[in-house]
């Protein structure tokens, strides 16, 4: 059993130790899975609302399973229930990464600028593979569906970016203006 | 080659792709975009991300009851360096001798056989470190630290906690497990804690016993 669910199951006995720990260990993949995920929602809430549900859900958590796909699962269902079409992704995304610290954020920018044109169930394999780490059988059991779709709706994801990217160069090109194009 | 990018593709597999990379540059050639596009998602600055343990402990019922919201009001940010925050550039040098105070030492009332102490560190001195602690409330006293794993700030147990001249370090930031509780702790009581360090020895401390709700406050303020 890996710490982190060593954590859930202590937690779950009632050791609020072990629940500090649990959410120490886990709370940098479920914020940036809301941050990416949320629809432009702030990632804070969503992050909360996600150990709000957990700590319900907790009780009947089985620790045969992962707790950090457990909570990535529930932190996803949070995101679904939040996003609005109405929000605008990519300045709630700016707004989302630059909340927090004064660093040089120009290349997450970039970063969170490429995925905005992504949504969806192709958004969500993307960023629980590329950003979060997640192996492909991981990420399936996040979104709940087969890992060969999860391997179909990253590939999908990739292609849609890189046609992205084209247009872009493409379009900036006739305008003149430079562009920070793939290679 | 999406799927060999993220290690996922089997060996068959791999080997039916490479046998038809060896004829196609069409598909050599989209596979270096998918190369290109995939270093460049993987090469980001680390995002600073919030630590709201704190506002969330809070909230959370100690028996039984459904949990209720607190507006997330931690503002510690997670140092996502390996070691303690280090604020100003050193002048005089890190073998001036060093100067460390440690206050706001504060214990959430643990309900198991761990606790947890978080505490301010500062160092107006030179270099030292943080090697280890006791107390006679619990058998060991472990250091813990934020580390980064490819872009995930994990939590790890430390040897030594690096307290760089002009270090200050908001409690919060690294903490220390009590491991092996001799006895009980309740809000309201206080022991002491005795932190040493490796230039400057043995420094005394005083931890308050507080409840999960008063924790967030009492981080904000150290």
């Amino acid at each position: 059993m890996d710490l982190v669910t060593r954590q859930a199951v202590a937690a779950r006995r009632g050791d609020r130790t072990a629940l500090a720990e649990l959410v120490r260990l886990t709370q940098a993949d479920v914020w940036r899975t809301c941050a990416h995920l949320g629809g432009g929602a702030d990632p804070d809430d969503l992050t909360q609302e996600t150990y709000v549900r957990a700590l319900g859900a907790l009780p009947r958590f089985r620790g045969d399973a992962s707790a950090r796909t457990w909570l990535l699962g529930i932190a996803r269902r949070v995101c679904a229930d939040h996003v609005r079409r109405a929000v605008r992704g990519r300045s709630a995304m700016v707004r989302a990464f630059t909340r927090h610290a004064g660093g040089d954020h120009a290349e997450a920018h970039a970063v969170g600028d490429l995925l905005t044109a992504l949504d969806g169930d192709r958004r969500q394999a993307f960023v629980l593979t590329q950003l979060i780490g997640l192996s492909y059988v991981e990420a399936a059991e996040v979104m709940g569906c087969p890992v060969g779709t999860v391997r179909s709706r990253v590939a999908r994801a990739r292609a849609s970016l890189l046609a992205d990217l084209a247009t872009a160069a493409s379009d900036d090109r006739t305008s003149g203006r430079q562009h920070a194009g793939p290679g | 080659m999406s799927a060999r990018l993220d290690g996922e593709l089997g060996r068959d597999e791999a080997a039916t792709l490479d046998h038809h990379l060896e004829h196609c540059s069409r598909c050599r050639r989209r596979g270096a975009e998918l190369e290109t596009l995939h270093r460049r998602v993987r090469v980001r600055a680390a995002e600073d991300v919030p630590d709201l343990t704190a506002a969330i402990l809070a909230a959370a019922p100690s028996r039984g009851r459904a949990p209720r919201r607190v507006v997330a009001v931690a503002a510690t940010v997670l140092a996502v360096v390996g070691a303690a925050v280090t604020l100003a550039a050193v002048t005089g040098g890190g073998m001036a001798s060093p100067a460390l105070a440690a206050e706001g030492a504060v214990a959430p009332e643990p309900s198991g056989s761990s606790g947890v102490v978080y505490l301010a560190l500062s160092n107006d001195g030179g270099d030292d470190a943080l090697v280890g602690a006791s107390t006679t409330v619990a058998a060991h006293v472990e250091l813990h630290r934020m580390a980064t794993d490819d872009g995930r700030v994990l939590m790890e147990p430390t040897d030594a906690l690096v307290c760089s001249p002009g270090l200050v370090q908001d409690a919060g930031t690294s903490h220390l497990m009590l491991r092996g509780l001799r006895r009980p702790l309740r809000p309201g009581d206080r022991f002491d804690l005795e932190l040493v360090f490796e230039r400057s020895g043995r420094l005394e401390t005083v931890v308050d016993v507080v409840t999960w709700s008063d924790l967030p406050g009492r981080l904000r303020d150290a």
